[in-house]
């Protein structure tokens, strides 16, 4: 099964929010990064119908998905990048509604949802309703009425935000266990997450596919560009504004390692890293200020 | 060459005869993909209600049934002042088109928007149900106040049905525009106010209006409604509603 995306566009007004995005989706999971208002979210929201493109069209083994209209989004599980709920939902309530919107059978609904709340640890919270829970926990629910329809197509916008680092761990493992024979796609600022479990990436900016293919193929474009320098804390502001700082990690002794990308060595005593998809990501968006650069 | 003389050449050249075999792997092809492919249950409309009464028909319902014991007992209370039927009918009638107010636009308040219309079931035809079910409260209730108020079809006319329908008309109208369900919820009950009060005062001088202006009336109200219904049903300013401005 693939997914085909051909030349999809969407504008408003004056305004391309994707602009002619052409890409074919294969089983395993997709990773879709780029920053804030790269267009990830508009793209995810054409492919599951919500918005209609302004041109280009999406084909899953040929056909038209928008012709196919209920039997796609049979096919498909959608978790949103901001979750609601109806406030005076519980877990159990808010799965049992969406299994109806579904349209899975009672009995059936009801062996998913056991299902799914093993496998998402939601079993203890299952009576409880959805506002009291934490963040993360709330993300679990959305994910599991994602996977409800046990869909062979997954797109996931931002589903780790609020989880903490186990959750984020099994949460990965699931996926990578789930995207066999299935197609998922994930959008997500955590580069990490997709790291570990993205067989392909596609790198999102300004509306368009700027590059696509295994994590191994994305970064030769920063090979030769991560670096680590180890320099004492007083140097540190004048690097940050030298550099792209990656990360920095307080040694002791009054030295700090910082991973920066760069064209070449800057920073005295600068070492080769390994390059790993977060370099990649601030690479390709280093003319992107972050807020506390203005 | 022209096109006739090309076609004709075309038919006239030997085809090849089809392999069976080839076409026997073709068939076995076709019957396990088709067989492989995953089955699309039949959900049709009952089930459709029935899933959805629990979570968003039965609360109606349960508000309707409420109003319907209002409307029996202030109608009931009202019977020795007969002057007061005809008002009391009338709030009864505008009281009825703000019940459902409360549940209408509840996904999009509640952010559920996006997650219900990505689910196989269209989201027309989850509309469709909701309203079909408040539709069918909204009759229970109007035709409760028509019987009770006693009288013939033109009091009906002109103290429950136009009421009711430009109380619906209005508070939909709006609830799109002014975008929060409370003030189309006050916009209608000032309405159902300003009715009542006219209804109370003047209630002969209302009977005197003239049958085809309170349908005209009426007419136009259903109109009004229908545009605004079929926007809901559509999913009409949805890319407004998530944040996307031309």
């Amino acid at each position: 099964m693939n997914i085909e995306i051909q030349n999809l566009t969407k504008k408003f007004g004056k305004k391309t929010a994707v602009d002619s995005v052409s890409l074919t989706l294969t089983p395993g999971v997709w990773g879709l990064i780029g920053a804030n208002g790269a267009g990830k979210t508009t793209l995810m929201r054409m492919l599951v119908g919500i918005l209609t493109p302004t041109s280009g069209r999406v084909l899953c083994d040929g056909a038209d998905t928008r012709e196919m209209g209920e039997a796609w989004r049979d096919m498909l599980g959608y978790l949103p990048q901001s979750f609601g709920y109806y406030p005076e939902f519980s877990v159990a309530d808010y799965l049992d509604y969406m299994a109806a919107l579904k349209g899975l059978e009672k009995k059936a609904a009801r062996r998913k949802i056991a299902e799914l709340c093993e496998i998402l640890s939601l079993t203890r919270v299952y009576k409880n309703k959805i506002k009291k829970l934490s963040g993360g926990t709330q993300r679990r629910v959305g994910i599991a009425q994602a996977m409800l329809n046990d869909p062979r197509v997954l797109i996931l916008d931002e589903p780790t935000s609020g989880l903490d680092p186990g959750e984020r761990v099994r949460f990965r493992n699931l996926l990578s266990e789930f995207a066999r024979g299935r197609i998922v796609l994930i959008s997500t600022h955590i580069v990490s997450d997709v790291e570990y479990i993205a067989a392909e990436n596609a790198v999102m900016k300004a509306g368009r596919i700027i590059d696509a293919g295994t994590t191994a193929e994305l970064l030769r474009a920063v090979e030769g560009r991560v670096f680590t320098a180890r320099i004492p804390e007083r140097e540190l502001e004048r690097a940050e504004s030298a550099v792209r700082v990656v990360s920095l990690k307080n040694e002791g002794g009054g030295e700090t390692l910082v991973r920066y990308v760069a064209e070449g060595p800057l920073l005295p005593g600068s070492d080769f890293a390994e390059p790993r998809l977060e370099d990649l990501y601030l690479w390709l968006f280093r003319d992107e200020r972050r807020q506390d650069d203005v | 060459m022209k096109s006739v003389d090309i076609i004709s050449t075309l038919r006239s050249l030997p085809a090849p005869e089809p392999d069976a075999g080839r076409m026997r792997r073709t068939l076995r092809l076709c019957r396990a993909e088709y067989r492989a492919r995953r089955p699309l249950r039949r959900v049709g409309a009952w089930e459709l209600m029935r899933r959805q009464l629990r979570f968003t028909i039965l609360p109606v319902w349960a508000l309707q049934g409420a109003l319907l014991l209002f409307i029996c007992l202030a109608l009931g209370a009202a019977r020795p002042a007969e002057e007061l039927i005809p008002a009391s009918a009338s709030l009864a009638a505008e009281l009825a088109a703000l019940t459902a107010l409360p549940f209408h636009s509840r996904a999009r308040r509640y952010g559920m928007e996006e997650v219900e219309a990505a689910a196989r079931l269209s989201r027309a035809k989850l509309t469709l149900a909701r309203l079909g079910a408040a539709a069918v409260g909204d009759a229970v209730c109007v035709a409760a106040a028509a019987l009770l108020s006693g009288g013939g079809w033109y009091v009906t006319l002109v103290f429950v049905a136009t009421p009711f329908l430009l109380t619906t008309a209005v508070s939909l109208a709006a609830l799109s525009r002014a975008g929060g369900v409370y003030s189309a919820i006050c916009l209608g009950a000032l309405m159902a106010l300003g009715y009542y009060a006219a209804a109370a005062s003047w209630s002969f001088d209302m009977l005197r209006i003239s049958p085809l202006l309170a349908a005209g009336i009426c007419l136009a109200a259903i109109a009004a409604i229908a545009v605004e219904m079929y926007a809901e049903i559509r999913g009409n300013g949805m890319e407004k509603r998530l944040g996307y401005e031309y």
